[in-house]
């Protein structure tokens, strides 16, 4: 009680909420075309995690938002940029073999499904980005306790 | 480009921001301006990086639908790479210090950097 804020900041925070979050998965998933990426597109993204805790205060953010869900989804995040790069091991680190003979991700330059495992690449940082931003910034919004 | 002082603006600008971000490391006592000190030399930092790449009359360095005059007339995409790279370094470490200064200050009860001793009281 106390920590949200009032009737207009959250019809404001439920109407541009969505659209932030098209807007980063879009600069995310056009990292490989357009300028952005996977740590600007997370960024943006985690802005709108922000502003739903910042909007519909501590409380209800900390029954939307799961910390084991978040710490698990980080790491997947790592994982999936390494499993990426060890994709053409066969060659070198980080040889981008969807590129040269993989089955997708080889189209023509300038489109959506080109560039090898960039795309893939950028949805992996995007994802570690945000889970790792909207935790940090919870779990200092947590902290608020101070003296007990 | 030659023979006009204002091509080295953003140096200048640069140079301005490290005396201003270790002044403030210096010589302010609360640790949130210290803080903030670090990130106005980060800035400087990723300004100096992107200004060394620029090239005069350059293009951004994106090849989705560029103008055909601006092949190989684009600025340097390395330094933006490496910028990127700084401010997600400084982000990190940016939230790291005002985590310690948020349990320094309810560790001490103060942020003021010459009354935090070892020892409490």
């Amino acid at each position: 009680m106390g920590s949200d804020m009032g009737l207009i900041v959250k019809t404001m925070a439920r109407a541009t909420i969505p659209l932030i979050g098209i807007f980063g998965a879009y600069v995310v998933a056009h990292g490989h075309l357009t300028p952005g990426g996977g740590f600007q597109g997370g960024a943006t993204i985690a802005g709108a995690g922000i502003l739903f805790l910042i909007a519909f205060g501590l409380n209800e953010a900390k029954t939307r938002i799961n910390k084991n869900l978040y710490s698990a989804l980080e790491g997947v995040g790592g994982l999936v940029f390494l499993i990426a790069g060890m994709l053409g091991l066969g060659v070198a680190f980080f040889y981008n073999t969807l590129w040269h003979n993989g089955p997708i991700f080889n189209g023509e330059p300038g489109t959506l499904l080109s560039a090898g495992y960039l795309p893939i690449m950028n949805l992996a940082v995007g994802l570690k980005v945000y889970t790792g931003l909207v935790s940090a910034v919870l779990a200092m919004a947590l902290f608020r306790r101070w003296r007990k | 480009m030659n023979g006009s002082i204002f091509v080295n603006f953003p140096f200048i600008v640069v140079a301005v921001l490290l005396a201003l971000g270790f002044y403030t490391i210096g010589f302010k006592r609360n640790l949130i301006k210290v803080v903030i000190g670090v990130e106005i030399l980060e800035g400087a930092v990723n300004m100096f990086i992107v200004a060394l790449g620029y090239v005069k009359g350059g293009y951004a360095p994106i090849y989705t639908q560029a103008p055909p005059e601006a092949v190989g007339k684009m600025v340097l995409p390395t330094p933006q790479a490496l910028t990127l790279t700084s401010i997600v370094i400084g982000v990190a470490v940016s939230a790291l210090m005002l985590a310690f200064a948020v349990n320094i200050y309810r560790h001490y009860g103060t942020l003021d950097v010459t009354k935090i001793r070892r020892l409490r009281g």
